[in-house]
Protein backbone atom coordinates (compact mmCIF):
# COMPACT_ATOMS: atom_id res chain seq x y z
CA UNK A 1 0.00 0.00 0.00
CA UNK A 2 2.41 2.59 0.69
CA UNK A 3 4.35 1.45 -1.97
CA UNK A 4 1.86 2.02 -4.44
CA UNK A 5 1.73 5.34 -2.73
CA UNK A 6 5.10 6.20 -3.59
CA UNK A 7 4.60 4.71 -7.06
CA UNK A 8 1.93 7.26 -7.50
CA UNK A 9 3.84 10.37 -6.05
CA UNK A 10 6.70 9.56 -8.28
CA UNK A 11 4.54 9.30 -11.24
CA UNK A 12 2.53 12.26 -10.23
CA UNK A 13 5.92 14.31 -9.82
CA UNK A 14 7.04 13.06 -12.99
CA UNK A 15 4.52 14.06 -15.15
CA UNK A 16 4.32 17.70 -13.75
CA UNK A 17 8.06 17.58 -14.40
CA UNK A 18 7.40 16.70 -18.20
CA UNK A 19 4.44 19.32 -18.34
CA UNK A 20 6.85 22.15 -16.58
CA UNK A 21 9.62 20.63 -19.14
CA UNK A 22 7.12 20.74 -22.60
CA UNK A 23 5.64 24.43 -21.69
CA UNK A 24 9.18 25.97 -21.56
CA UNK A 25 9.95 24.07 -25.19
CA UNK A 26 6.74 25.15 -26.26
CA UNK A 27 8.06 28.71 -25.69
CA UNK A 28 10.65 28.33 -28.92
CA UNK A 29 8.55 26.83 -32.09
CA UNK A 30 10.33 24.52 -34.38
CA UNK A 31 11.83 26.00 -37.67
CA UNK A 32 14.71 25.35 -40.04
CA UNK A 33 16.81 28.34 -40.78
CA UNK A 34 18.96 28.36 -43.90
CA UNK A 35 20.95 30.96 -45.61
CA UNK A 36 22.35 31.74 -49.25
CA UNK A 37 23.54 34.00 -51.10
CA UNK A 38 21.33 35.82 -54.34
CA UNK A 39 20.92 38.71 -56.56
CA UNK A 40 24.11 40.16 -55.02
CA UNK A 41 22.57 39.86 -50.94
CA UNK A 42 21.99 37.36 -48.11
CA UNK A 43 18.91 35.41 -48.44
CA UNK A 44 17.76 33.90 -45.18
CA UNK A 45 14.33 31.91 -45.01
CA UNK A 46 13.25 30.33 -41.68
CA UNK A 47 10.58 27.63 -42.19
CA UNK A 48 8.48 26.62 -39.73
CA UNK A 49 8.08 23.00 -39.49
CA UNK A 50 9.02 19.67 -37.88
CA UNK A 51 9.20 17.71 -41.17
CA UNK A 52 12.61 18.40 -42.21
CA UNK A 53 11.64 17.04 -46.13
CA UNK A 54 8.75 19.67 -46.09
CA UNK A 55 11.47 21.97 -44.87
CA UNK A 56 13.84 20.99 -47.78
CA UNK A 57 11.66 21.31 -50.74
CA UNK A 58 10.26 24.68 -49.73
CA UNK A 59 14.27 25.82 -49.36
CA UNK A 60 14.63 24.23 -53.07
CA UNK A 61 11.43 26.27 -53.65
CA UNK A 62 12.95 29.46 -52.59
CA UNK A 63 16.02 29.25 -53.77
CA UNK A 64 15.04 28.46 -57.53
CA UNK A 65 12.89 31.47 -57.83
CA UNK A 66 15.31 33.64 -56.49
CA UNK A 67 17.58 32.63 -58.70
CA UNK A 68 15.11 32.85 -61.49
CA UNK A 69 14.48 36.23 -60.76
CA UNK A 70 18.63 36.95 -60.94
CA UNK A 71 18.89 35.16 -63.98
CA UNK A 72 16.59 37.34 -65.40
CA UNK A 73 16.84 40.83 -64.12
CA UNK A 74 20.97 41.20 -63.15
CA UNK A 75 22.70 44.01 -65.03
CA UNK A 76 26.48 42.01 -64.07
CA UNK A 77 25.67 38.56 -64.76
CA UNK A 78 26.86 37.61 -67.95
CA UNK A 79 24.26 34.84 -68.36
CA UNK A 80 21.68 37.44 -67.32
CA UNK A 81 18.76 38.46 -69.93
CA UNK A 82 18.91 42.08 -68.56
CA UNK A 83 22.92 42.07 -68.98
CA UNK A 84 22.24 40.48 -72.62
CA UNK A 85 19.72 43.40 -73.36
CA UNK A 86 21.78 46.33 -71.98
CA UNK A 87 24.93 45.03 -74.25
CA UNK A 88 23.04 43.92 -77.35
CA UNK A 89 19.82 46.36 -77.09
CA UNK A 90 17.90 43.84 -78.06
CA UNK A 91 16.26 40.25 -77.19
CA UNK A 92 14.10 37.60 -77.10
CA UNK A 93 13.24 37.61 -73.67
CA UNK A 94 12.11 34.79 -71.53
CA UNK A 95 7.95 35.34 -70.09
CA UNK A 96 9.18 35.80 -66.45
CA UNK A 97 10.99 39.29 -68.09
CA UNK A 98 8.56 40.01 -70.58
CA UNK A 99 6.02 39.68 -67.72
CA UNK A 100 8.54 41.03 -65.25
CA UNK A 101 9.55 44.64 -67.07
CA UNK A 102 5.34 45.19 -67.95
CA UNK A 103 5.12 45.46 -64.08
CA UNK A 104 7.85 47.54 -62.95
CA UNK A 105 6.83 49.72 -65.71
CA UNK A 106 3.31 50.53 -64.46
CA UNK A 107 4.57 50.67 -61.22
CA UNK A 108 7.17 53.31 -62.11
CA UNK A 109 4.56 55.12 -64.10
CA UNK A 110 2.29 55.14 -60.92
CA UNK A 111 4.89 56.05 -58.84
CA UNK A 112 5.84 59.26 -61.07
CA UNK A 113 8.88 57.72 -62.43
CA UNK A 114 10.63 58.83 -59.34
CA UNK A 115 11.77 55.03 -59.28
CA UNK A 116 13.01 54.16 -62.35
CA UNK A 117 14.04 51.38 -64.51
CA UNK A 118 15.88 53.10 -67.28
CA UNK A 119 18.83 54.82 -64.97
CA UNK A 120 21.45 51.65 -65.68
CA UNK A 121 23.60 54.11 -67.75
CA UNK A 122 23.49 56.37 -64.61
CA UNK A 123 24.30 53.91 -62.03
CA UNK A 124 27.17 52.32 -64.26
CA UNK A 125 28.96 55.75 -63.75
CA UNK A 126 28.76 55.94 -60.10
CA UNK A 127 29.72 52.16 -60.16
CA UNK A 128 28.09 51.12 -56.85
CA UNK A 129 27.78 47.49 -57.64
CA UNK A 130 31.10 47.39 -59.05
CA UNK A 131 34.12 47.09 -56.05
CA UNK A 132 35.71 50.65 -56.91
CA UNK A 133 32.54 53.24 -56.90
CA UNK A 134 33.62 56.68 -57.66
CA UNK A 135 31.99 60.65 -58.45
CA UNK A 136 31.36 60.03 -62.14
CA UNK A 137 32.79 63.16 -64.45
CA UNK A 138 29.49 66.04 -64.40
CA UNK A 139 29.56 66.11 -68.53
CA UNK A 140 28.73 62.04 -68.35
CA UNK A 141 26.60 62.01 -65.68
CA UNK A 142 23.94 65.01 -67.33
CA UNK A 143 24.03 62.71 -70.67
CA UNK A 144 22.87 59.75 -69.01
CA UNK A 145 20.39 61.37 -66.93
CA UNK A 146 18.77 63.26 -69.75
CA UNK A 147 19.26 60.25 -71.83
CA UNK A 148 17.08 57.84 -69.88
CA UNK A 149 13.18 57.58 -70.10
CA UNK A 150 11.21 54.48 -70.11
CA UNK A 151 9.02 55.30 -73.25
CA UNK A 152 12.64 53.69 -74.75
CA UNK A 153 11.69 50.28 -73.80
CA UNK A 154 10.09 48.24 -76.47
CA UNK A 155 8.43 45.31 -75.31
CA UNK A 156 6.48 43.41 -78.30
CA UNK A 157 3.38 41.85 -76.24
CA UNK A 158 3.49 39.50 -79.57
CA UNK A 159 6.35 37.78 -79.38
CA UNK A 160 8.44 38.36 -76.79
CA UNK A 161 11.20 40.81 -77.85
CA UNK A 162 12.30 43.63 -75.77
CA UNK A 163 14.20 46.36 -77.60
CA UNK A 164 16.02 49.85 -76.06
CA UNK A 165 17.03 52.95 -77.46
CA UNK A 166 21.08 52.66 -77.48
CA UNK A 167 21.68 55.58 -75.05
CA UNK A 168 19.83 53.50 -72.24
CA UNK A 169 20.14 50.40 -70.28
CA UNK A 170 18.16 49.08 -67.89
CA UNK A 171 18.98 48.61 -63.76
CA UNK A 172 16.86 46.89 -61.64
CA UNK A 173 17.91 47.17 -58.94
CA UNK A 174 15.17 48.93 -56.84
CA UNK A 175 12.99 46.64 -57.83
CA UNK A 176 14.46 42.54 -58.64
CA UNK A 177 14.17 41.88 -54.69
CA UNK A 178 10.85 42.63 -54.70
CA UNK A 179 10.17 40.83 -57.57
CA UNK A 180 12.11 37.76 -56.47
CA UNK A 181 9.94 37.66 -52.74
CA UNK A 182 6.53 37.61 -55.28
CA UNK A 183 8.53 34.68 -57.06
CA UNK A 184 9.31 32.70 -54.02
CA UNK A 185 5.62 33.40 -52.79
CA UNK A 186 3.84 32.10 -56.01
CA UNK A 187 6.01 29.04 -55.51
CA UNK A 188 4.98 28.20 -52.30
CA UNK A 189 1.95 29.37 -51.72
CA UNK A 190 0.01 26.46 -51.37
CA UNK A 191 2.44 25.36 -48.47
CA UNK A 192 1.22 24.65 -45.06
CA UNK A 193 4.25 25.72 -43.27
CA UNK A 194 4.53 29.43 -42.25
CA UNK A 195 7.91 30.71 -43.44
CA UNK A 196 9.92 34.41 -43.43
CA UNK A 197 12.20 34.99 -46.14
CA UNK A 198 14.57 38.26 -46.35
CA UNK A 199 16.25 38.68 -49.41
CA UNK A 200 18.79 41.83 -49.07
CA UNK A 201 16.45 44.62 -47.86
CA UNK A 202 13.06 42.94 -48.75
CA UNK A 203 11.02 40.50 -46.39
CA UNK A 204 8.54 38.06 -47.47
CA UNK A 205 6.22 36.96 -44.58
CA UNK A 206 3.91 33.96 -45.23
CA UNK A 207 1.43 32.70 -43.32
CA UNK A 208 0.80 32.84 -39.90
CA UNK A 209 3.66 34.05 -37.95
CA UNK A 210 5.13 32.49 -34.15
CA UNK A 211 3.74 35.30 -32.20
CA UNK A 212 -0.14 34.97 -31.71
CA UNK A 213 -0.47 34.42 -35.42
CA UNK A 214 1.91 37.72 -36.52
CA UNK A 215 5.39 37.92 -37.88
CA UNK A 216 7.81 40.73 -35.96
CA UNK A 217 9.89 42.56 -38.13
CA UNK A 218 12.59 44.92 -36.76
CA UNK A 219 13.17 48.43 -38.75
CA UNK A 220 17.18 48.60 -38.62
CA UNK A 221 18.65 51.29 -36.53
CA UNK A 222 19.88 53.86 -39.64
CA UNK A 223 22.81 54.55 -37.24
CA UNK A 224 23.92 51.72 -35.60
CA UNK A 225 25.35 48.14 -37.25
CA UNK A 226 23.49 46.17 -38.98
CA UNK A 227 22.00 43.61 -36.68
CA UNK A 228 20.49 46.77 -34.28
CA UNK A 229 16.78 47.84 -34.75
CA UNK A 230 15.34 50.51 -33.35
CA UNK A 231 11.76 49.40 -33.69
CA UNK A 232 9.34 46.58 -34.39
CA UNK A 233 6.42 46.02 -36.79
CA UNK A 234 4.00 43.05 -35.68
CA UNK A 235 2.67 42.25 -39.13
CA UNK A 236 0.56 39.26 -40.29
CA UNK A 237 -0.64 38.75 -43.72
CA UNK A 238 -4.72 39.06 -44.87
CA UNK A 239 -5.02 35.26 -44.50
CA UNK A 240 -3.21 32.38 -43.81
CA UNK A 241 -2.63 31.76 -47.19
CA UNK A 242 -1.44 35.17 -47.97
CA UNK A 243 2.06 36.76 -47.38
CA UNK A 244 3.04 40.63 -46.74
CA UNK A 245 5.73 41.88 -47.90
CA UNK A 246 8.61 44.74 -46.09
CA UNK A 247 10.91 46.53 -47.40
CA UNK A 248 13.32 49.39 -46.84
CA UNK A 249 15.77 51.45 -48.81
CA UNK A 250 18.11 52.81 -46.40
CA UNK A 251 21.14 55.66 -47.02
CA UNK A 252 23.46 53.99 -44.83
CA UNK A 253 23.68 51.06 -47.62
CA UNK A 254 25.98 50.86 -50.51
CA UNK A 255 28.20 53.84 -49.33
CA UNK A 256 31.92 55.23 -50.02
CA UNK A 257 33.56 58.10 -49.24
CA UNK A 258 35.66 60.60 -51.63
CA UNK A 259 37.30 63.95 -50.60
CA UNK A 260 35.85 63.30 -46.92
CA UNK A 261 32.18 63.38 -49.05
CA UNK A 262 30.12 60.26 -48.54
CA UNK A 263 28.10 59.21 -51.18
CA UNK A 264 25.08 56.86 -50.88
CA UNK A 265 23.35 54.27 -53.36
CA UNK A 266 20.06 56.07 -53.85
CA UNK A 267 19.93 58.27 -56.68
CA UNK A 268 17.70 60.96 -57.82
CA UNK A 269 16.83 59.92 -61.17
CA UNK A 270 16.07 63.48 -61.89
CA UNK A 271 19.74 64.75 -60.84
CA UNK A 272 21.77 61.54 -61.35
CA UNK A 273 22.91 62.83 -57.76
CA UNK A 274 22.25 60.38 -54.24
CA UNK A 275 18.93 62.38 -52.71
CA UNK A 276 19.48 63.89 -49.90
CA UNK A 277 16.52 65.77 -48.10
CA UNK A 278 16.76 64.53 -44.75
CA UNK A 279 15.07 61.04 -45.01
CA UNK A 280 17.94 58.39 -43.95
CA UNK A 281 15.27 54.99 -44.73
CA UNK A 282 12.31 54.75 -45.50
CA UNK A 283 10.05 50.88 -44.55
CA UNK A 284 7.34 50.20 -46.53
CA UNK A 285 4.90 47.50 -45.66
CA UNK A 286 2.79 46.46 -49.18
CA UNK A 287 0.70 43.45 -50.50
CA UNK A 288 3.66 42.85 -53.09
CA UNK A 289 7.49 42.70 -52.84
CA UNK A 290 7.34 44.50 -56.07
CA UNK A 291 5.01 47.69 -54.64
CA UNK A 292 7.13 47.36 -51.77
CA UNK A 293 10.28 47.24 -53.15
CA UNK A 294 9.56 50.41 -55.46
CA UNK A 295 7.88 51.93 -52.95
CA UNK A 296 10.50 52.45 -50.38
CA UNK A 297 12.72 53.55 -53.32
CA UNK A 298 10.51 55.98 -54.85
CA UNK A 299 9.29 57.62 -51.37
CA UNK A 300 13.31 58.18 -50.73
CA UNK A 301 13.55 59.94 -53.87
CA UNK A 302 10.23 61.95 -53.00
CA UNK A 303 11.00 62.84 -49.76
CA UNK A 304 8.61 62.72 -46.79
CA UNK A 305 5.53 65.38 -47.72
CA UNK A 306 2.19 65.04 -48.73
CA UNK A 307 2.59 63.44 -51.87
CA UNK A 308 4.61 60.30 -50.37
CA UNK A 309 1.57 59.66 -47.89
CA UNK A 310 -0.87 60.15 -50.91
CA UNK A 311 1.54 57.48 -53.09
CA UNK A 312 1.02 55.15 -50.12
CA UNK A 313 -2.62 55.22 -50.24
CA UNK A 314 -2.89 54.60 -53.95
CA UNK A 315 -1.38 51.51 -52.69
CA UNK A 316 -2.95 50.05 -50.19
CA UNK A 317 0.80 50.17 -48.62
CA UNK A 318 2.39 51.89 -45.23
CA UNK A 319 5.34 53.02 -43.95
CA UNK A 320 7.84 54.07 -41.56
CA UNK A 321 9.91 57.12 -41.88
CA UNK A 322 13.35 57.73 -40.08
CA UNK A 323 14.94 61.39 -40.70
CA UNK A 324 18.96 62.39 -39.99
CA UNK A 325 17.85 64.35 -36.99
CA UNK A 326 16.71 60.15 -35.30
CA UNK A 327 12.93 61.30 -35.46
CA UNK A 328 10.56 58.81 -37.08
CA UNK A 329 6.80 59.07 -38.88
CA UNK A 330 4.47 55.84 -38.71
CA UNK A 331 1.15 55.80 -41.02
CA UNK A 332 -1.85 55.96 -39.54
CA UNK A 333 -2.76 51.99 -40.69
CA UNK A 334 0.67 51.33 -38.69
CA UNK A 335 0.47 52.63 -35.07
CA UNK A 336 -1.34 49.60 -34.06
CA UNK A 337 1.40 47.34 -34.64
CA UNK A 338 4.59 49.42 -34.14
CA UNK A 339 6.85 49.32 -31.12
CA UNK A 340 9.38 51.76 -30.20
CA UNK A 341 12.47 49.55 -29.03
CA UNK A 342 15.39 52.21 -28.88
CA UNK A 343 14.20 55.44 -26.53
CA UNK A 344 16.78 57.91 -28.46
CA UNK A 345 14.17 57.82 -31.13
CA UNK A 346 11.60 60.81 -31.18
CA UNK A 347 8.28 61.23 -33.20
CA UNK A 348 7.80 63.63 -35.69
CA UNK A 349 4.93 65.93 -35.14
CA UNK A 350 3.04 66.02 -38.84
CA UNK A 351 -0.47 67.03 -39.24
CA UNK A 352 -1.67 65.85 -42.67
CA UNK B 1 -7.40 23.53 -2.46
CA UNK B 2 -3.85 22.04 -1.65
CA UNK B 3 -5.76 20.01 0.82
CA UNK B 4 -7.94 18.49 -1.35
CA UNK B 5 -4.82 16.72 -3.61
CA UNK B 6 -3.62 15.11 -0.39
CA UNK B 7 -0.46 17.03 -0.64
CA UNK B 8 2.22 17.03 2.25
CA UNK B 9 4.61 19.29 2.53
CA UNK B 10 7.73 16.89 0.88
CA UNK B 11 5.69 16.83 -2.28
CA UNK B 12 5.06 20.72 -2.44
CA UNK B 13 8.91 20.83 -2.08
CA UNK B 14 9.61 17.97 -4.55
CA UNK B 15 7.59 20.11 -7.17
CA UNK B 16 9.48 23.31 -6.01
CA UNK B 17 12.55 21.94 -7.12
CA UNK B 18 10.97 20.11 -10.26
CA UNK B 19 10.38 23.12 -11.43
CA UNK B 20 13.35 24.91 -10.65
CA UNK B 21 15.20 22.07 -12.44
CA UNK B 22 13.11 22.63 -15.33
CA UNK B 23 13.81 26.36 -15.63
CA UNK B 24 17.04 25.87 -15.26
CA UNK B 25 17.63 23.22 -17.52
CA UNK B 26 15.60 25.68 -19.81
CA UNK B 27 18.11 28.83 -19.23
CA UNK B 28 20.75 26.79 -19.67
CA UNK B 29 19.64 25.50 -23.30
CA UNK B 30 19.46 28.74 -24.77
CA UNK B 31 22.29 30.70 -23.65
CA UNK B 32 26.13 29.98 -23.35
CA UNK B 33 28.36 27.46 -25.39
CA UNK B 34 28.22 29.00 -28.21
CA UNK B 35 29.48 27.15 -31.72
CA UNK B 36 30.72 29.34 -34.40
CA UNK B 37 29.68 27.91 -37.78
CA UNK B 38 31.88 29.37 -40.89
CA UNK B 39 30.27 28.95 -43.99
CA UNK B 40 31.50 29.58 -47.60
CA UNK B 41 29.02 29.49 -50.35
CA UNK B 42 26.86 27.23 -48.43
CA UNK B 43 30.12 24.71 -47.14
CA UNK B 44 30.83 24.59 -43.70
CA UNK B 45 34.45 24.76 -43.38
CA UNK B 46 34.88 25.09 -39.88
CA UNK B 47 32.98 24.58 -36.27
CA UNK B 48 34.34 26.07 -33.39
CA UNK B 49 32.97 25.71 -30.14
CA UNK B 50 34.11 29.03 -28.52
CA UNK B 51 34.14 28.10 -24.41
CA UNK B 52 36.83 25.65 -25.05
CA UNK B 53 38.82 27.78 -27.18
CA UNK B 54 42.23 28.15 -24.46
CA UNK B 55 44.33 30.64 -26.25
CA UNK B 56 43.49 33.28 -29.33
CA UNK B 57 44.06 31.85 -33.26
CA UNK B 58 43.43 33.09 -36.62
CA UNK B 59 42.07 30.92 -38.97
CA UNK B 60 42.87 31.63 -42.79
CA UNK B 61 40.33 30.68 -45.50
CA UNK B 62 41.33 29.99 -49.03
CA UNK B 63 39.91 33.44 -50.33
CA UNK B 64 41.74 35.39 -48.56
CA UNK B 65 39.76 35.80 -45.53
CA UNK B 66 41.11 36.42 -42.09
CA UNK B 67 38.85 35.18 -39.12
CA UNK B 68 39.96 35.56 -35.56
CA UNK B 69 38.92 32.95 -32.95
CA UNK B 70 38.84 33.93 -28.80
CA UNK B 71 37.55 32.23 -25.94
CA UNK B 72 33.87 33.15 -26.19
CA UNK B 73 34.51 35.60 -29.41
CA UNK B 74 34.73 35.53 -33.18
CA UNK B 75 35.25 38.17 -35.69
CA UNK B 76 36.53 38.75 -39.13
CA UNK B 77 40.27 40.41 -39.18
CA UNK B 78 40.41 40.80 -43.03
CA UNK B 79 38.62 40.36 -46.23
CA UNK B 80 39.63 41.67 -49.67
CA UNK B 81 36.17 42.91 -50.34
CA UNK B 82 35.81 47.00 -51.14
CA UNK B 83 33.05 47.75 -48.72
CA UNK B 84 34.60 45.63 -45.47
CA UNK B 85 30.62 45.28 -43.89
CA UNK B 86 32.25 42.08 -41.95
CA UNK B 87 35.35 43.14 -40.71
CA UNK B 88 32.70 46.32 -39.50
CA UNK B 89 30.14 43.98 -37.74
CA UNK B 90 33.07 43.58 -34.73
CA UNK B 91 33.06 40.32 -32.32
CA UNK B 92 30.67 38.35 -32.41
CA UNK B 93 29.85 37.12 -28.94
CA UNK B 94 26.27 35.82 -27.83
CA UNK B 95 24.23 32.83 -29.52
CA UNK B 96 22.33 34.03 -32.98
CA UNK B 97 25.32 36.97 -34.33
CA UNK B 98 25.67 36.70 -37.69
CA UNK B 99 28.48 38.58 -39.71
CA UNK B 100 28.15 38.41 -43.22
CA UNK B 101 30.74 38.90 -46.18
CA UNK B 102 29.03 39.26 -49.48
CA UNK B 103 31.12 39.45 -52.07
CA UNK B 104 33.20 36.09 -50.62
CA UNK B 105 29.70 34.31 -49.86
CA UNK B 106 31.52 33.99 -46.19
CA UNK B 107 29.22 33.69 -43.06
CA UNK B 108 30.50 33.31 -39.65
CA UNK B 109 26.82 32.45 -37.51
CA UNK B 110 26.82 31.61 -33.53
CA UNK B 111 24.57 28.79 -33.42
CA UNK B 112 21.30 29.08 -31.18
CA UNK B 113 18.93 31.76 -31.00
CA UNK B 114 18.96 35.87 -29.79
CA UNK B 115 15.91 36.15 -26.45
CA UNK B 116 13.08 38.36 -27.29
CA UNK B 117 14.83 38.59 -31.17
CA UNK B 118 12.31 39.56 -34.06
CA UNK B 119 11.88 36.99 -36.24
CA UNK B 120 13.65 39.42 -39.11
CA UNK B 121 15.49 42.86 -39.27
CA UNK B 122 14.49 44.78 -42.40
CA UNK B 123 17.61 47.16 -43.61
Amino acid sequence: MIKTKLAVRLIAAFTVFSVICAFFSGCSDKYTEFTSFSMGSVLTARIYTDDSVEAENLREAINTACEEADNALSSTDKDAEIYHLNHNKRIIASEFLKNTLMDIIMVSNTLERKVDVSVGEITKLWGFTSSEPSVPEKNALDSAVKARDIEKILIDTDSTMIIIEDDISLDTGAFGKGVACDAAFESIKNATSPLIMTLGGTVMAFGEGPSKGKWTVGIRNPFDSADSYFATLKLAPLSPKNAVFVSTSGSYEKTFTENSVTYHHILDPETGYPVDNGLVSVTVIAHSGLNADALSTALFVNGFNDDALQLLKSFSAEAVFVFSDGSYYVTQGLTQSFTLTDDSFTLKEYAQ
Amino acid sequence: MLNKLHLKKGDIIILLALLFVAVLLFTLSGSGNATAVITCDGEVLHTVELSKVSSPYTINLQNGIEIGVEKNAVYFINSDCSGKDCVNCGRLTSPGDTAVCIPNKTIIKLTGEKKNAPDTIVY
